[in-house]
C-alpha cells in the first residue's frame, strides 16, 4: 500500500470534507475521521472482496487496484466512517461517495477529531500502516510546564490534571455527550439511509485551577471515591486535600510528615485512608477523621529505595507500593498495624529495574499489572488461580455474574481466580516484552479488558487478550445493542477494538475480512446465549478475557494497538475513563493532555 | 637418593612459591590488624549513629509521657497506642547485640512508628535534617 499522501491531497481537504458534509444524511451517525490511505485502501480492499460496493473501484486485478491507489493518493481524501452501520463515505476535491456499504473488517486505534479543522497532525499520516492515526479527539492545553499525571473523577465528568507548574487543572465536558444513538425505532436499523445523525463532540474546557497551595511540583493527584474531594501530591512533600464546595475548589487540608518529595498519593475505595508515598523510601498511611482532619495510621519502611507508586486494591484490604528498588510490596492490615504481606520481587522472579506503574484488572479484581523500567509488563496472579481456560459453556453463564468475573465456575466475586486481598500471593503469571523500547511509565487497565501504557518513547500502547478480531466484533454487537436498548446499556461498553497490524505476520486485509466474514455466524450463534443476559457488558468482558474464546484459546496477550508520537514527548500518564471506557486521557512532558477514543 | 638430591636445591627451586606464600602469610596477618581497626572504627561510627537515632527517640518519649503527666488530654488515643507501640519496640531493641540480623529491621519498624506517633502528635521533627542543596532533578 502506498503510504504517501501528496501536498495537494493536504491542501484539499476542507473542499473534501465540505463535500462529505453535503452527503451525510440528517439522522445517521458517522464517525468523522480523516483516514491514511492505507486505511481507505483496505477499505476498499474490503468492500471490493464483499461485493456490493459502488465506489468505483471494481476491477479484480492488481493492476488496476493500483491504479485506484495512486488516484487516491493524489486526490485529497476525507472519510466518514459510520462504524454501527458499516458505511463509509469518501470525499474528494470533486465529489463525495455516497454512503458505502461494507464490513470495516480493520479497526485502529483510530482518533476521531471534532469538526473538520486539521494542523500538523497530518505529518502523522505519513507513515506506514503499523502506525495508526494519531488525531486526539481532545488537546487540553493549559499548563505551564510538563503535565505528570491525571485522573479521571469517579463518575468519568472530570479530569483532574497536575504539573510541574505547581498547579491542578480541572476539566470539564461543555456538553454532555448524548448516549450512542437516540434511535426510537430500532426497526429501522438495517436502512441507514434513513436514520442518520451526526455525532456531537463535546468540548473540554479547563473549569478549574488549583494553584497556591504548593510551593514545588505536583506529581500526583487522586479523586476520592465520592468525587467530591480531591488530594494532590507533591515534591515539596506535602500533600493537600482539596474539596468541592459551592462550585469552588479550597484546600481543606495539609498533611506534612513525607521528609522529601512525595511521589503518589491513593485514595482507598471507601475514601477513609489516603496512602502517601516518597522518595524517603516510605509509605505513609493517613486516615481521614471527622472535621476534615487527617491523622497518620502508619508508616511503613519496608522498601530500601524511592517509592514511586502506591494503590489500593478495588476491595480496600491491600495496598501495593512499588519503586525505584525493583519490588512490589503488599501490604496488608492485621487490625494493629499495616504489615508487608508480600514482596514481589528479587532476582529472576520480579522486575529488573525501577517499577513505575501498578495497577489492578477491574473485572477480575485479581490480577496485577506492573510496568518497569526494565521495558516489561507483568501480570500476576494469585498462585491458586486456574491455570487453563475454562470451559466455554460456564464462561457465558458467569458472564451474566455482575462483578464480571471471568471464568470459574460461580465464584464469589474477587475471589474468581483463588485471590484474597487480604492473604496475597502473587506470582508473574505473564511478561509482556518486546513492546517498549523505552521505559513504560505508566498502565492502567479498563473495565474492558484492555491495558494501556505510555511511555518513554512518545507513544500509547493498548494490549489486550485473546482475539482482537472477536473483540471488534463484539464491539460493533455492543454498539448494536446500544441502539436496540439505549436506556438499558450504561457506561460499560462491554469490548474493544484492535489493531491487528503491529504483528506484521498478522493476516492482511483479505484474511481479516475473512475471518470476520465467517465468524459473524458462528459468533453469532455463541453470543447468542450471552446476548439474552441482559446487558452486553457481562459477556463481552467474560469472551474478550480469554476465557473461552470461541476462535482462540488460552488469551495470549499482544499489543492490540500502538499510537506512536501520541505526544512530542515522554508519556507520563495514560488513565481510562471510568464510565466510557473507550475514552483514555494521556498527558505528557509536553505540557499536554489529550484524549483517545477507542475505535 | 632422589630426595636428597631434591632437598639440595629445592629450596633453591622453590624461591618463588616461599615467598608468594610468606607474602600471603604477611598479608592475612596485617589484613587483619588492619581489617580490625577499619572495621572498629565502621563499629563504633555506626553504632553511635544507632544509638543516638534510638536515643533520640526514647527522649522524646520520655518528654511525651512527662508531658501528658501534666497533661493527660495532650495525647489522643490512637497515639496512646502508638506511644505505647513504641516504647515497646525501644525496649526490645537489641542495642547491645550487633550482630543480631532482626536489628536494621527492628531500626525500620521503629522509624517509622515514630514518625506517625510524631505526626500524630503534631510535633514532627526531623531526624535526619532536610537538605539544603539545591533542588534536584527528580521524578
Amino acid at each position: 500500500m502506498r503510504s504517501r499522501f501528496s501536498r495537494a491531497g493536504l491542501d484539499g481537504l476542507d473542499t473534501a470534507c465540505a463535500n462529505i458534509a453535503s452527503n451525510v444524511q440528517p439522522n445517521s451517525q458517522y464517525v468523522l475521521g480523516v483516514a491514511t490511505t492505507e486505511l481507505i485502501g483496505n477499505l476498499l480492499e474490503i468492500a471490493k472482496a464483499g461485493g456490493g460496493s459502488s465506489s468505483g473501484v471494481g476491477n479484480s486485478d492488481e493492476a488496476s487496484k493500483q491504479q485506484a491507489w495512486l488516484a487516491l493518493t493524489k486526490l485529497s481524501l476525507c472519510a466518514a466512517i459510520n462504524p454501527c452501520e458499516n458505511t463509509y463515505i469518501l470525499g474528494f476535491n470533486g465529489f463525495s461517495t455516497p454512503p458505502i456499504t461494507t464490513e470495516v473488517g480493520q479497526f485502529t486505534f483510530s482518533l476521531l477529531r471534532a469538526g473538520f479543522s486539521y494542523g500538523s497532525n497530518f505529518n502523522s499520516l505519513r507513515r506506514s500502516w503499523q502506525m495508526p492515526l494519531s488525531q486526539p479527539i481532545g488537546t487540553l492545553s493549559g499548563h505551564d510546564d510538563r503535565v505528570w499525571s491525571v485522573a479521571w473523577s469517579p463518575q468519568g465528568d472530570m479530569l483532574a490534571s497536575c504539573s510541574g507548574d505547581k498547579t491542578v487543572r480541572i476539566w470539564s465536558r461543555r456538553q454532555p455527550r448524548p448516549p450512542a444513538t437516540m434511535d426510537e425505532d430500532p426497526g429501522q436499523q438495517p436502512q441507514p439511509q434513513l436514520q442518520p445523525q451526526l455525532q456531537p463532540q463535546p468540548q473540554w474546557y479547563c473549569s478549574a485551577i488549583l494553584d497556591q497551595c504548593h510551593t514545588r511540583t505536583i506529581r500526583s493527584v487522586a479523586w476520592s471515591p465520592t468525587g467530591r474531594a480531591l488530594a494532590t501530591a507533591s515534591f515539596d512533600a506535602t500533600v493537600a486535600v482539596w474539596e468541592l464546595s459551592g462550585g469552588v475548589w479550597e484546600q481543606v487540608a495539609e498533611l506534612e510528615g513525607h521528609e522529601n518529595e512525595v511521589k503518589c498519593v491513593a485514595w482507598n475505595p471507601d475514601g477513609r485512608l489516603i496512602a502517601t508515598c516518597g522518595r524517603d523510601r516510605s509509605v505513609w498511611i493517613w486516615e481521614s477523621m471527622p472535621g476534615r482532619e487527617f491523622e497518620c495510621v502508619d508508616v511503613k519502611q519496608g522498601h530500601s529505595q524511592d517509592v514511586k507508586v502506591v494503590t489500593w486494591h478495588p476491595s480496600g484490604e491491600l495496598l501495593v507500593s512499588a519503586g525505584y528498588d525493583d519490588t512490589i510490596k503488599l501490604w496488608t492490615y492485621d487490625g494493629d498495624e499495616w504489615g508487608c504481606a508480600q514482596t514481589l520481587g528479587g532476582t529472576g522472579t520480579g522486575h529488573e529495574s525501577t517499577v513505575w506503574d501498578v495497577c489492578w484488572d477491574p473485572v477480575s479484581r485479581a490480577r496485577l499489572a506492573s510496568c518497569s523500567d526494565d521495558l516489561t509488563l507483568r501480570l500476576w496472579e494469585s498462585r491458586a488461580a486456574p491455570t487453563s481456560t475454562p470451559a466455554p459453556a460456564p464462561a457465558s453463564g458467569s458472564g451474566a455474574v455482575p462483578d464480571g468475573a471471568a471464568g470459574g465456575a460461580g465464584p464469589a466475586a474477587g475471589a474468581a481466580h483463588g485471590f484474597v486481598p487480604s492473604k496475597p500471593d502473587l506470582r508473574c503469571a505473564v511478561t509482556l516484552s518486546g513492546h517498549h523500547r523505552r521505559t513504560p511509565f505508566s498502565l492502567d487497565w479498563a473495565p474492558t479488558g484492555l491495558l494501556a501504557t505510555g511511555d518513554g518513547d512518545d507513544s500509547i500502547c493498548v494490549f489486550g487478550e485473546g482475539d482482537p478480531d472477536m473483540a471488534q466484533l463484539l464491539l460493533r454487537r455492543q454498539q448494536q445493542q446500544q441502539q436496540q436498548q439505549p436506556a438499558a446499556v450504561a457506561a460499560v461498553a462491554g469490548a474493544a477494538a484492535a489493531a491487528a497490524a503491529v504483528d506484521p505476520a498478522a493476516a492482511p486485509t483479505a484474511d481479516g475480512d475473512a475471518a470476520m466474514s465467517d465468524a459473524p455466524g458462528a459468533a453469532a450463534a455463541g453470543l447468542g446465549a450471552g446476548q439474552g443476559q441482559g446487558q452486553g457488558q457481562g459477556h463481552g468482558e467474560g469472551r474478550e478475557e480469554g476465557a473461552g474464546l470461541l476462535t482462540q484459546p488460552g488469551g495470549q496477550w499482544g499489543c492490540w494497538a500502538r499510537v506512536a508520537k501520541a505526544h512530542a514527548a515522554d508519556v507520563n500518564c495514560v488513565r481510562w475513563n471510568p464510565a466510557e471506557p473507550r475514552l483514555l486521557a494521556s498527558c505528557s512532558d509536553d505540557g499536554l493532555i489529550r484524549l483517545w477514543w477507542l475505535r | 637418593m632422589a630426595d636428597g638430591v631434591d632437598d639440595l636445591f629445592g629450596q633453591a627451586l622453590s624461591a618463588e612459591e616461599t615467598s608468594i606464600e610468606q607474602g600471603r602469610v604477611d598479608g592475612v596477618r596485617d589484613g587483619l590488624v588492619a581489617g580490625l581497626a577499619e572495621g572498629r572504627e565502621l563499629g563504633v561510627q555506626k553504632g553511635y549513629e544507632i544509638g543516638q537515632e534510638v536515643g533520640f527517640y526514647v527522649g522524646c518519649v520520655r518528654m511525651w509521657r512527662t508531658l501528658q503527666a501534666q497533661d493527660p488530654a495532650l495525647v489522643p488515643e490512637r497515639q496512646e497506642r502508638g506511644l505505647a507501640a513504641l516504647e515497646e519496640q525501644l525496649r526490645t531493641f537489641p542495642l547491645t547485640d550487633p550482630q543480631n540480623e532482626a536489628l536494621w529491621d527492628a531500626l525500620e519498624r521503629l522509624r517509622g512508628r515514630f514518625k506517625a506517633v510524631a505526626s500524630g502528635l503534631g510535633c514532627l521533627q526531623d531526624y535526619f535534617p532536610k537538605e539544603t542543596g539545591p533542588a534536584e532533578l527528580t521524578f
